[in-house]
């Protein structure tokens, strides 16, 4: 992706212009994120503002083989540390909490597990998990629950009605729940 | 483990297997040197602390006020999703105003929208929806002022880089006064005032209050990175004059350093003054100190009012603000400024909206409507009920329903009763939202998800 190299190019030359570019480019993608986990554009705004503070003090020395990629990350995970470090653990009305409210299927219990080795070890499972399903599949898990999107949109972006949407994340869910259990993780 | 765990190790997935989950790209492996979440918390706080202290302030701030549930109140109403063009179906007694491209395009070009509205009978069939592309979004401004000795609320559309600005005058009025530049179009059951192109707007301008005679302008400042807002900056807009006045701040200080000036929350007006808060940061405690500033719009000279106070608002024509109450935590007294024992209260905790009416102040939990000074539950079956607005006597909120539609609500508090729209419409799923309330109407924009379509559907409490 020339135009991404050209933004790294800048970055890595301490140009501004890189920033800016990103803003230009990958802003709005960003806020999106952000704002469906947060639910206020305020929030997701400030979000923006952190990902591209650590873009910049990243790259360099990190050179990025997906930018977009990198900063989808940068936001998911960013607000949702945001959204821990304001306590927020279900806010009434965002994609996120829906999607979190769903999620509530595969591990029920109410209880927040605090332990870093438990939570690694159950991203790996997860990581794994996902590993295995079609890509098809995995591409409307994620758009789920890792962008939290909208079910429209992404019964929209992968030509599905809806119904087939929420069927493939019911159908996953399951799967998931199923082997998490195996794993000893519920 | 819970659902949450479960959200956290999904959004702790590679990076380079984001790109080929959601990209389809084959990024190669470089998982080691993107930053581990824990790790992303410390290091970014850390160099954010070095880098713009007025950021840290504004996140530790941020904080505070969400453990004090005072979410912000306002901002945009952004539509992240995609919906078709169907036609809804309007059921008898709503008001309901199209606006479509050619009526938005003319607005731009002339200054005044021509609305058509329609007014529906009972068993009329589908209003006719215009598809059109749009160049209009939503701004949340509901400012319950006075106009000519009438109340009216003023409220804002704009496109990308315009601001326009339209009147909604209370119950019964016959029109905002025909002197007004604003002028009017009747609408059964209540007045929509016409919208009137104003000002051109900046990406880093925002309005964020107004009465019948101003707007405040919010003007965020950023770094010369450009990519941080380091500080923030009002103006006032004259509405009659169409003047954009100078830039007005305070300057907050961290070891003695400015570090920025506004919180950009949005100010109240009151009277001949601009009221804000900012806030500085002890160099040796950290700790944050509040304060009300006033900008005198005579002198143009802006002087601290009121000391540990925050988020300043109008209560019964009063001025009031925050504080955090600091023994009890997560608490926050709302007190006014003027005369701390005449009005104080506790907030909760848990609160997601709180906004001070004319004659009380309404609180959005996660599932209750609260009256905090009257120490009552409204209603305590909300579901994801969200971007609470009060006026003189309604309140109107919006809520997620468990097919993930939007839903207006609107609350007629001095009937103490729900009116739900969905007895008068049925809305488009995921519509997005906006409402405004004046007397006993209120105003509730909806639109389709590609903003092609915008209908104000007015309510008018009987």
């Amino acid at each position: 992706m020339p135009a991404d190299d050209e933004i790294i190019l800048l970055l890595q030359q301490r140009n501004e212009e890189g920033i800016r570019r990103i803003r230009d480019t990958y802003g709005k993608l960003c806020e999106g994120i952000a704002y469906r986990i947060l639910g206020g554009r305020e929030d997701a705004e400030e979000c923006v503002n952190d990902v591209l503070l650590t873009v910049w003090n990243s790259i360099p020395p990190k050179v990025p083989e997906h930018l977009q990629a990198y900063l989808i990350t940068l936001a998911q995970r960013g607000a949702i540390n945001r959204l821990k470090a304001a306590g927020r653990q279900k806010r009434g009305g965002t994609y996120f909490a829906q999607a979190l409210d769903e999620l509530a299927e595969v591990l029920p219990s109410d209880g927040y597990v605090e332990s870093e080795v438990e939570q690694r070890e159950l991203a790996r499972a997860v990581n794994n998990f996902l590993d295995g399903l079609a890509p098809d599949v995995r591409r409307v898990f994620m758009q789920r629950y890792y962008l939290s999107l909208p079910l429209r949109d992404i019964a929209e972006e992968n030509g599905m009605n809806l119904s087939s949407v929420k069927m493939s994340l019911l159908r996953t869910r399951k799967k998931l729940k199923a082997y998490l259990k195996e794993e000893g993780l519920q | 483990m819970n659902a949450r765990n479960l959200m956290e190790a999904i959004s702790e997935r590679p990076e380079e297997k984001v790109a080929q989950d959601l990209l389809n790209s084959t990024g190669a492996e470089n998982r080691a040197d993107l930053p581990e979440t824990a790790e992303f918390i410390s290091v970014d706080r850390a160099k954010t602390a070095e880098r713009r202290p007025f950021r840290l302030a504004h996140h530790v701030m941020f904080a505070a006020s969400v453990a004090a549930g005072l979410a912000l109140v306002g901002g945009f109403a952004y539509l992240m999703h995609a919906l078709g063009n169907k036609p809804h179906t309007v059921k008898p007694g709503a008001s309901v105003v199209q606006i479509t491209e050619e009526t938005a395009t003319n607005a731009i070009s002339t200054g005044v929208i021509e609305v058509t509205t329609t007014t529906t009978a009972a068993e009329q069939g589908p209003a006719s929806v215009v598809p059109a592309e749009s160049v209009m979004d939503c701004r949340e401004i509901n400012f319950p002022v006075s106009l000519n000795g009438k109340p009216v609320s003023i409220w804002g559309m704009l496109d990308e880089d315009t601001v326009l600005v339209g009147l909604i005058a209370g119950d019964n009025t016959a029109a905002v006064d025909s002197g007004t530049e604003l002028g009017t179009i009747s609408v059964a059951g209540g007045t929509v005032g016409a919208f009137q192109k104003l000002l051109t707007l900046t990406d880093e301008q925002n309005p964020v209050a107004g009465d019948g005679r101003y707007l405040v302008i919010a003007e965020r400042q950023y770094a010369q990175d450009g990519m941080v807002v380091t500080d923030c900056k009002y103006r006032l807009f004259d509405i009659a004059a169409k003047k954009l006045g100078d830039a007005f701040w305070t300057q907050s200080k961290q070891d003695g350093q400015p570090v920025g000036g506004g919180s950009c929350t949005p100010p109240v007006l009151d009277g001949n003054a601009v009221y804000f808060d900012d806030y500085s940061i002890s160099a040796e405690t950290g700790e944050i100190v509040t304060t009300v500033y006033a900008y005198d719009i005579a002198t143009g000279q802006v002087t601290a009012s009121y000391e540990n106070f925050y988020r300043p608002m109008l209560y019964r024509g009063q001025l009031v603000a925050s504080r955090l109450d600091k023994t009890a935590g997560t608490q926050c007294l709302m007190t006014v400024a003027d005369d701390g024992a005449s009005f104080a209260m506790n907030y909760e905790g848990g609160i997601l909206h709180a906004v001070a009416g004319r004659d009380g102040v309404f609180a959005l939990t996660q599932d209750t409507l609260k009256e905090l000074t009257g120490g009552r539950t409204v209603t305590d079956s909300l579901d994801g009920a969200q971007k609470l607005t009060v006026g003189d006597s309604m309140a109107v909120w919006s809520r997620i329903t468990a097919d993930y539609s939007t839903k207006p609500m609107v609350y007629d508090i001095a009937g103490n009763r729900l009116l739900s729209l969905d007895t008068v419409t049925e809305l488009p799923d995921d519509a997005e939202f906006c409402g405004y309330t004046s007397g006993r109407t209120a105003l509730v924009q909806v639109n389709n998800a590609d903003r092609s379509v915008f209908q104000f559907v007015l309510l008018r409490a009987q």
